[in-house]
């Protein structure tokens, strides 16, 4: 039964899974499955674009037939000859007998070598040449190794889908996705993605480098490869690391720590080096070439900066994996490294020299010196050895080497719940300015030195224009205010701006200091004289010091301190009084809640009659709703789920996060 | 004359033969062979041709 996929409207996977297969191109484990991929486009005519392995021949006719829906098949493209694309090619000729071979000479030459002579059915095709099936036409690139000389690639100019044949594919099965982004590619898949590249294409970076620069050009909104996933979208996340692997620059600043060990010594000292370089803050992947498949490995050391091989000595040379290991890695073309390395031997150690000679012709390629020597087992030398090399490697990789600072056991919070507790007194702070008086709420007024004279300082809010005032004639007075002062003195003072009003417009008290200056003779015990001699702007109030020229105790009233305001004076959340309607008797002051008194009415409480009660409307108190500040008690009337950004306290300068939402 | 193998794909050079698919005649030494030269196989240059 057919088992496809749609790409879009007219094009559709016609591919399958394999799972059964144990090593890809009889070397590379794909423990998670691989998948061959080919496509079929219905457009004026048909066109198939490559076949598939023969181990899922049955599926891919079936789906195949399916997609074609009785239609013949006009055209069969190939991009790769390759036999896990290439195999079904010959059987598929014999059931679609008419159909024209899409190809170049390369391509030709192979389909004789492997089947039979096809010239009679193929139109041959060169580097830039171009076909139009009806809506699509196709426009034909050769990719020379990547990763086979006969490699070519189209691109569809209608629908801006490019077939790359291998290049872009992964190992693992689809298992019913199609597209990337039906999966988590760079999460769950790049791992494959890179084994797959690195091992299959590796060698050809700068063939692969070409028919990018090609590619480049190009708009593309869809990859179609031969394995692995269609890339509609985030195509460019897969793209960069194509670009850092063709050119055999490393994705991470790490290490790949490979070690070839028969009784453990060799993997001891690999152990213990690989706890040095995490300790120095050194990303390490680590890898036993007795277990490990050599693929990953190889992946692993081109996704690595900093590449670590450590091999007992066997039969005189390299042991047998490590030295398969190393040829496979110089095989493949890897440059740019830096490597170090490590031997062991208990009469003779000498892999550690014929490592080195088995690398020394990668490219752009450092060793860093020296080889590290162990006879049997590791030593206390070899400890120091081990941590000079360790230190060399998290130079490049981290950086000169820190003095790591201490975690912190503490960290250091302002807790706005502590300020609570600082001990103030409150006071009126005035100035004049030519014949206007301005003043506004403090509580920061303190004698600030002793001496003759004495200084006083008060820290002001710069919004507040009384803080302007003083800065602009340099004098001011304090007025001391007392337990017994209202609310009503903190909103005269507090709630409106001498911007605006005339704060002392309905005072009926005219006092006066020597200065000149207003102050408060009521609700108040003293009052202090200053002239300002230095200010400090601290941001968003400015610190006044200033010479004590006058100070008068007015009376014995205990002062109003921060925290008696807090309790005492500051309006608490009132709950909002409401009457309903109804009658209340005259007598007694019985209510009765309702909109009509019965004519026969009695009143439960004094036994009086209707003609004793009296109407009473309801009344709904407006609610005023807003905002209370949490410190100063000031309520701001406001209509919204919260302040302004911008919005501070007029009284105390606290921001919006210092209100709660009220109603008044 | 020698033969001259190419790194990448293993395509061999043999004078003998020349590359006529390239427009490179028979008993054309690898000396002789202009600096443009593209390995037929798989593309590259002439550099990464090395004796056999």
């Amino acid at each position: 039964m057919y088992c496809t996929k749609r790409i879009l409207d007219d094009l559709f996977w016609v591919g399958a899974d394999d799972r059964r297969l144990s090593c890809f191109e009889g070397v590379y484990g794909v423990p998670e499955g691989v998948s061959y991929n080919s496509y079929v486009l219905l457009d004026e005519k048909t066109v198939l674009f490559d076949t598939v392995d023969k181990a899922v021949a049955k599926t891919f006719f079936e789906n195949v037939k399916h997609v074609l829906n009785g239609r013949k098949l006009d055209y069969l493209v190939i991009h790769h000859m390759e036999p896990d694309h290439a195999a079904t090619i010959e059987d598929l000729v014999y059931r679609y007998p008419e159909t024209r071979i899409i190809c170049n000479a390369q391509i030709k030459k192979l389909l004789g070598q492997y089947f039979f002579d096809m010239s009679d059915r193929i139109d041959l095709v060169k580097e830039g040449d171009s076909i139009s099936f009806g809506k699509h036409e196709l426009t034909f690139v050769n990719a020379p190794m990547v990763h086979w000389p006969e490699v070519m690639m189209s691109y569809d100019k209608t629908d801006k889908i490019l077939f790359t044949a291998d290049a872009f594919g992964t190992f693992g099965a689809l298992n019913g996705h199609i597209f990337a982004d039906e999966v988590d590619f760079m999460h769950d898949w790049l791992d494959e993605a890179r084994r797959y590249y690195t091992n299959i294409v590796g060698k050809y970076g700068p063939q692969v480098q070409n028919v990018l620069k090609k590619a480049s050009a190009l708009e593309i909104n869809y990859v179609c490869p031969l394995h692995g996933f269609v890339w509609r979208s985030h195509f460019g996340d897969f793209l960069e690391k194509y670009l850092l692997w063709s050119s055999y620059e490393p994705e991470v600043k790490g290490v790949c720590l490979a070690y070839a060990s028969v009784y453990g010594h060799t993997e001891n000292m690999a152990n213990i080096l690989a706890g040095k370089l995490v300790d120095r803050g050194v990303p390490v992947e680590m890898f036993d070439t007795s277990v490990i498949p050599a693929s990953y490995i190889v992946s692993s050391a081109f996704k690595n900066s900093h590449l670590v091989f450590a091999s007992t000595t066997y039969n005189a040379g390299i042991f047998v994996t490590m030295e398969n290991l190393l040829h496979d890695i110089a095989n493949h073309n890897l440059q740019n490294r830096k490597i170090a390395l490590l031997e062991n031997g208990s009469w003779g150690p000498t892999s550690g020299k014929q490592m080195k000679e088995l690398l020394s012709n990668l490219k752009g390629t450092e060793f860093i010196e020296n080889t590290i020597t162990i006879l049997s087992a590791p030593t206390e030398k070899t400890m120091s050895e081990l941590d000079a090399l360790a230190d060399a490697i998290a130079k490049d990789i981290v950086g000169e080497k820190k003095v790591a600072a201490p975690a912190p056991v503490y960290k250091a919070e302002v807790s706005n719940d502590a300020f609570i507790n600082l001990t103030y007194g409150v006071e009126v702070l005035t100035t004049k300015d030519g014949d206007k008086d301005y003043g506004c709420i403090i509580n920061t007024a303190f004698q600030a030195a002793a001496g003759d004279p004495k200084k006083m300082a008060i820290s002001v809010i710069n919004k507040n224009y009384t803080c302007e005032m003083i800065k602009k004639t340099g004098v001011f007075n304090v007025s001391v205010l007392t337990e017994d002062a209202p609310f009503a003195i903190f909103e005269q003072f507090g709630f409106q701006s001498g911007r605006n009003v005339d704060k002392f417009a309905d005072v009926d008290y005219q006092d006066r200091t020597a200065n000149g200056l207003r102050y408060l003779p009521v609700y108040t015990n003293a009052v202090f004289s200053c002239e300002v001699t230095e200010s400090i702007d601290l941001g968003p109030s400015t610190l006044f010091i200033g010479n004590i020229i006058e100070a008068k105790k007015l009376n014995s009233d205990p002062s109003c301190t921060y925290a008696y305001y807090h309790a005492h004076i500051k309006p608490k959340k009132q709950p909002v009084a409401e009457q309903k309607e109804g009658w209340r008797c005259k007598v007694c002051g019985y209510f009765y809640e309702g909109h009509e008194l019965p004519a026969d009415f009695v009143c439960p409480l004094c036994k009086h009659g209707p003609e004793d009660f009296e109407y009473v409307p309801a009344v709904t108190v407006k609610k005023k709703k807003g905002f209370i500040c949490k410190i100063c008690g000031y309520f701001e009337e406001y209509d919204g789920d919260e302040l302004p950004a911008d919005y501070t306290c007029p009284l105390c300068n606290h921001g919006r996060e210092d209100f709660e939402p009220a109603e008044m | 004359m020698e033969k001259y193998v190419c790194q990448v794909c293993g395509y061999v050079y043999d004078p003998e033969v020349g590359a006529p698919e390239a427009g490179i005649a028979p008993g054309t030494p690898f000396e002789d062979l202009p600096e443009d030269f593209a390995c037929p196989l798989c593309g590259v240059s002439k550099d990464n041709f090395e004796k056999q």
